[in-house]
């Protein structure tokens, strides 16, 4: 009994970084019909500006990891900037060929080999409720994910940007004509969106005190997967999609015999492909046959 | 502001093959206002679209108030005072029927007599006033033109552009409806409107616009007489 409820409450502190990592590329797809590829390497830049900030204040470490992450989407935006009106396939080979650039540029500057990062490690001790061992950073991203899940929540629902941010999701030609700002939205989301990646990497950070070049690569595929399977069309289903992701991880992880873990991806990206072949639109997306759209 | 004349000089929209507004010139004055009419295909909706800086036109120019709203972004141009009530209404079915409302103000030039605009719109059309929290999708079709009509009117334009507002509406709603506008033109804003029943039409509006092939084939005085020959000859070609 005790062994679900650790696996549970691992299960929901993965998900709830892999719903933040989703939410983030949720936003951007929303407004621009991106889907980013490259929304691990601002995770992968969060990792490194901690560990290039390695033994300064922990304050002044985070506030530079979301500003240099933030600064790196909105580079990133810039770049899409001339592809707004291209093919959503063009827009994804972009973002592959900026996602490998990004980690190549890792290589060359910090080598393959991983850097200890020594981000609030502190967080990994864990403490003992009813035999079961929960560690602090467990705790830390199941609240913190929750904040940032309500509070991204209460923007869209009763802000101004929030609500344009909506409508341009929703029909964006006529958001615009009504006089919302396309630019503006789109900057709005990318700043959102690189905010997200630098607490998910942060947050990981403490649990995988390693920084590589692929440090952001290894989430941002599930997190996408998360995203595909609970329906890339609306935020709501998009996060959802990321936490189950995680969740599941972790629950087969430890539901599967030791020896059977080699086989967690299969399992995983097998229960995927049944997923996508019984509901192409995504797990929690009700009605409206593929390609339609209101 | 100076000169809110809307000059649309020698206009031309293509879309690859298809010469869609062949050089149309018209203007609309300030009060004005002007009925586009004509078959299907002619260039109407598209003429419109031109306005707002939806489409690009291939060549000419479309004045406003020292602008010249070609190459313009939409947002601009609605900031600008030009409020476009789309074809099929455009309503964000999804959202309440307040946060329709809600983003029609983001075409307002700032938000002084918010409150004032606010209580005429309702007062205009009851109906939104009484769902503001229902989901917009769940209003009927006249409901909805309503709502659009009056997410145009809340930015406050001095240029309405309609485009087919009656289209799927029961004839009794389609005569609430030239009613509202009715109002609406005794406030001055300048209307142009894109429309399918012609007599309608040509009867409300001062002056109307017949387009066939991307061209203006004929213009209408509102008040005078229609030669029924010359309108079919303009419709169907000679």
């Amino acid at each position: 009994m005790t062994e679900i409820i650790q696996s549970l409450v691992d299960g929901v502190a993965l998900g709830s970084l892999y719903a933040l990592a989703a939410l983030g590329i949720g936003l951007v797809f929303g407004v621009m019909r991106l889907i980013n590829f490259a929304y691990g390497e601002l995770i992968t830049a969060a990792a490194y500006t901690l560990l290039l900030t390695k033994g300064l204040p922990v304050t002044f470490r985070i506030l530079l990891a979301v500003a240099v992450t933030v600064a790196l989407s909105l580079i990133m935006e810039f770049v899409f900037r001339p592809l707004r009106v291209a093919t959503p396939a063009t827009m994804l080979i972009t973002t592959f060929a900026i996602s490998f650039l990004l980690q190549n540029v890792a290589v060359l500057w910090f080598g393959t080999q991983g850097e200890s990062i020594g981000f609030l490690a502190f967080l990994n001790r864990a403490f003992e409720v009813g035999g079961i061992r929960i560690r602090w950073i467990t705790l830390v991203s199941i609240v913190v994910g929750g904040v940032f899940l309500a509070t991204i929540a209460f923007l869209l629902d009763r802000t101004d940007i929030g609500l344009q941010m909506r409508a341009a999701a929703a029909d964006f030609r006529t958001a615009r004509l009504l006089g919302v700002r396309a630019t503006r939205v789109i900057v709005f989301a990318f700043i959102l969106s690189g905010a997200l990646a630098a607490v998910v990497g942060m947050m990981l950070a403490v649990q995988r005190p390693l920084a590589t070049p692929t440090f952001g690569f290894f989430v941002v595929i599930p997190a996408l997967v998360g995203v595909v399977v609970g329906g890339l069309d609306r935020l709501l289903s998009a996060t959802i999609g990321g936490f189950v992701i995680g969740f599941v991880t972790v629950m087969l992880s430890d539901l599967l015999p030791s020896d059977g873990r080699v086989f967690l991806n299969s399992v995983l990206f097998g229960l995927v492909i049944i997923v996508l072949l019984v509901k192409p639109n995504g797990l929690f997306i009700r009605g409206l046959a593929t390609g339609e759209r209101l | 502001m100076a000169d809110a004349t809307l000059v649309v000089e020698n206009l031309n929209v293509r879309f690859g093959v298809l010469h869609a507004v062949r050089g149309i010139s018209f203007e609309l004055e300030p009060g004005e206002v002007v009925g586009l009419i004509g078959p299907n295909g002619a260039g109407k909706s598209t003429t419109l679209l031109t306005i707002m800086g939806a489409v690009r036109p291939q060549s000419g120019a479309i004045r406003f108030g020292g602008h010249d709203l070609v190459g313009m972004q939409p947002e601009a141009i609605a900031q600008l005072g030009i409020a476009l009530v789309p074809e099929g209404r455009r309503i964000y079915a999804e959202f309440t029927v307040e946060e329709n409302l809600r983003l029609g103000t983001f075409g307002r030039r700032d938000d002084a007599g918010l409150d004032e605009d606010l209580a005429w719109v309702y007062s205009l059309f009851p109906i939104v006033d009484e769902h503001r929290r229902r989901q917009a999708g769940q209003l009927s079709g006249g409901q909805q033109q309503q709502l659009a009509i009056a997410r145009a009117l809340i930015a406050r334009p001095d240029i309405l552009l309609l485009d087919e507002p009656s289209l799927g509406l029961a004839p009794t709603v389609v005569d609430d409806l030239f009613d509202a506008l009715e109002e609406i033109r005794r406030t001055g804003v300048t209307i142009l409107m894109v429309e399918q029943r012609a007599q309608l039409t040509t009867d409300f509006a001062d002056r109307s616009l017949v387009m066939r092939g991307g061209e203006i084939v004929l213009t209408v005085t509102g008040g005078e007489p229609v030669d029924p020959a010359q309108m079919s000859a303009a419709y169907f070609g000679a």
